[in-house]
């Protein structure tokens, strides 16, 4: 079901200032796949996804359907449709769920906007329940759900979501991993970055595992999730 | 989008605006121009203190550009009032692109009182300019047509309330407000701040500096002090927040009724009237922070429920 190579990263190093923190990370994502990248605080993650948004600069290989990113700018590669949903969400609370999709929006000139808007209410119908709510009085599950819909209505073919998990209940956790497939299942690559590895594996295809600014392991999460090493460092004891 | 009632409306009230030279006494006509130079100046600091949420002080900056653009062109190389006028909206724009580009970074307060501190930078520098009169100022060619001054101002304040309510619902404008609410939100969603930043604050730039020029023109002298002058700016802010920031209407509507309270306030208690336009703003502040144009929208619901509620979540 994997096509084409998306994402293309390679021997990639970026940084802050002075301060190394990528020492050439390779890294591919296939169109129509979900692959995971975890990996423990400070292992580079987020630096990671910095650099691919185009937020940091970066030197090395980065290749986005074919073109070379590192020239663009963030609103560059946020318009050829490699967009994310940040940690922390990052939702306009002031501004009602429905307010908050028409700004994933704003930059597409397009007329299938209500078309877009339909097809996020159908992924997550507490959101057409919740239009008129303000985003920053709902839920944290809910606000996550209104991240990962903003970023949709920007029509993304690669949907970057970064510690989508972080702090919330087991059973979102689950319904969420499950919106994940039916976005995949529309079309939409999708890389998540998790600190929690159970709920990456469970969805992805493939991962890699990241620590101190490099990639340590990859390849199928079934053969990653048998891995003596990922299991002690990751999985604990239990099986 | 604009919708139709509210257009029609818009139209009819600039129609009324248009004919008020025809029957109007000259006082009436003065006053005119200066309501309408005033809510043009609302409706721009609208742009960036409403829209963009970054509350700027050095809007008269730009009129005071503006203002010396047009008196050194007309006076210094015998140019004519529209060259003048472009003289001054360059001058105005090009110090907004550059003071923007590093100010902007800032937020809050801090923007606040970088603008501020701009303002009184360019007056020193600006009575020291021979060119410009040093600080004993420029006396512009004498012309007395007021009925042209208030057409003038009132065609730029609808050019500039149209510009407004263009951004209100366009990708610009959907930008701007973002950046108000959430900045790192906004850089997410593809929008390029800074860009965006310094579009509105030269947008801003242009209609204030277009402002100066009438005015400078019609009051047939500038000085440093008057051009330059910080508290023009607080009006701005006060008949920008009085209407309601962030939307297209309130400014305009706040800023006529603001001036019309102080004319009326002026003309019956002189001395006095400085002092109780200061107790109309503290109450207005009070009882309705977020402008006329919520009042109108959410009131009638709610009746004078809507002002406890105000103060409650004041926290007064």
């Amino acid at each position: 079901m994997s096509g084409e190579e998306l994402l293309t990263v390679g021997a990639l190093h970026a940084g802050y200032g002075a301060a190394p923190v990528l020492f050439g990370v390779d890294l591919a994502v296939r169109e129509g796949e979900i692959v995971s990248l975890v990996g423990s605080n400070g292992a580079g993650k987020t630096t990671l996804l910095r650099a691919i948004s185009r937020t940091i600069p970066a030197r090395g290989v980065l290749r986005f359907a074919g073109e070379d990113l590192l020239p663009l700018s963030p609103e560059g590669a946020f318009s050829r449709g490699l967009v994310q949903v940040p940690e922390g969400r990052q939702l306009f609370g002031r501004m009602s769920v429905e307010e908050n999709l028409a700004m994933g929006a704003h930059r597409r000139r397009d007329g299938r906007v209500k078309a877009s808007f339909e097809r996020v209410y159908a992924l997550f119908p507490k959101l057409a329940e919740r239009r008129r709510q303000l985003a920053g009085n709902m839920s944290g599950g809910e606000q996550q759900m209104c991240a990962m819909a903003r970023a949709l209505m920007a029509d993304p073919r690669l949907l970057v979501v970064d510690e989508m998990s972080l702090g919330l209940a087991p059973v979102i956790v689950d319904l969420l991993l499950a919106v994940l497939r039916d976005i995949r299942a529309q079309g939409v690559t999708v890389l998540l970055v998790e600190q929690d590895v159970f709920a990456a594996f469970e969805v992805a295809d493939r991962a890699y595992v990241m620590e101190t600014g490099r990639v340590v392991r990859e390849g199928p999460v079934t053969e990653l999730a048998h891995d003596p090493a990922v299991r002690d460092a990751y999985l604990g004891a239990a099986e | 989008m604009m919708n139709k009632k509210t257009s029609i409306a818009a139209a009819i009230a600039v129609a009324l605006l248009a004919s008020v030279p025809l029957f109007g006494s000259d006082v009436v006509v003065q006053f005119g121009i200066d309501a309408l130079s005033m809510a043009t100046l609302a409706q721009a600091w609208n742009l960036m203190g409403g829209f963009t949420g970054y509350p700027s002080f050095g809007n008269s900056v730009f009129y005071g550009l503006g203002a010396y653009g047009t008196a050194i062109a007309m006076t210094k190389f015998g140019m004519p009032f529209g060259v003048g006028l472009a003289a001054g909206v360059a001058a105005a724009t090009s110090c907004a692109a550059l003071v923007g580009l590093p100010i902007l970074r800032l937020r809050g307060p801090y923007f606040a009182i970088a603008t501020l501190g701009v303002n009184g930078a360019m007056a020193e520098i600006v009575s020291n300019l021979r060119i410009a009169g040093a600080d004993v100022g420029l006396v512009l060619p004498l012309t007395r047509n007021d009925a042209s001054f208030y057409e003038l101002s009132l065609a730029l304040l609808v050019f500039c309330t149209g510009c407004v309510a263009w951004a209100a619902t366009s990708r610009f404008g959907m930008g701007l407000v973002a950046i108000r609410e959430d900045e790192a939100a906004a850089s997410t969603m593809g929008v390029n701040a800074t860009l965006y930043k310094v579009a509105a604050f030269v947008l801003a730039a242009a209609f204030t500096a277009v402002a100066g020029g009438i005015h400078a023109y019609w009051s047939t002298f500038i000085d440093p002090a008057s051009a330059f002058d910080s508290t023009l700016n607080v009006r701005m802010v006060i008949m920008c927040v009085f209407g309601g920031p962030g939307t297209v209407f309130g400014p305009v509507v706040g800023s006529f009724i603001l001036s019309a309270i102080y004319e009326v306030l002026a003309a019956q208690i002189s001395t006095a009237a400085a002092l109780l336009f200061g107790v109309v703003i503290v109450v207005a502040v009070i009882f309705m922070p977020k402008g006329l144009a919520d009042l109108v929208q959410q009131a009638p619901g709610v009746g004078w429920r809507y002002f406890v509620r105000n103060i409650r979540e004041n926290g007064i």
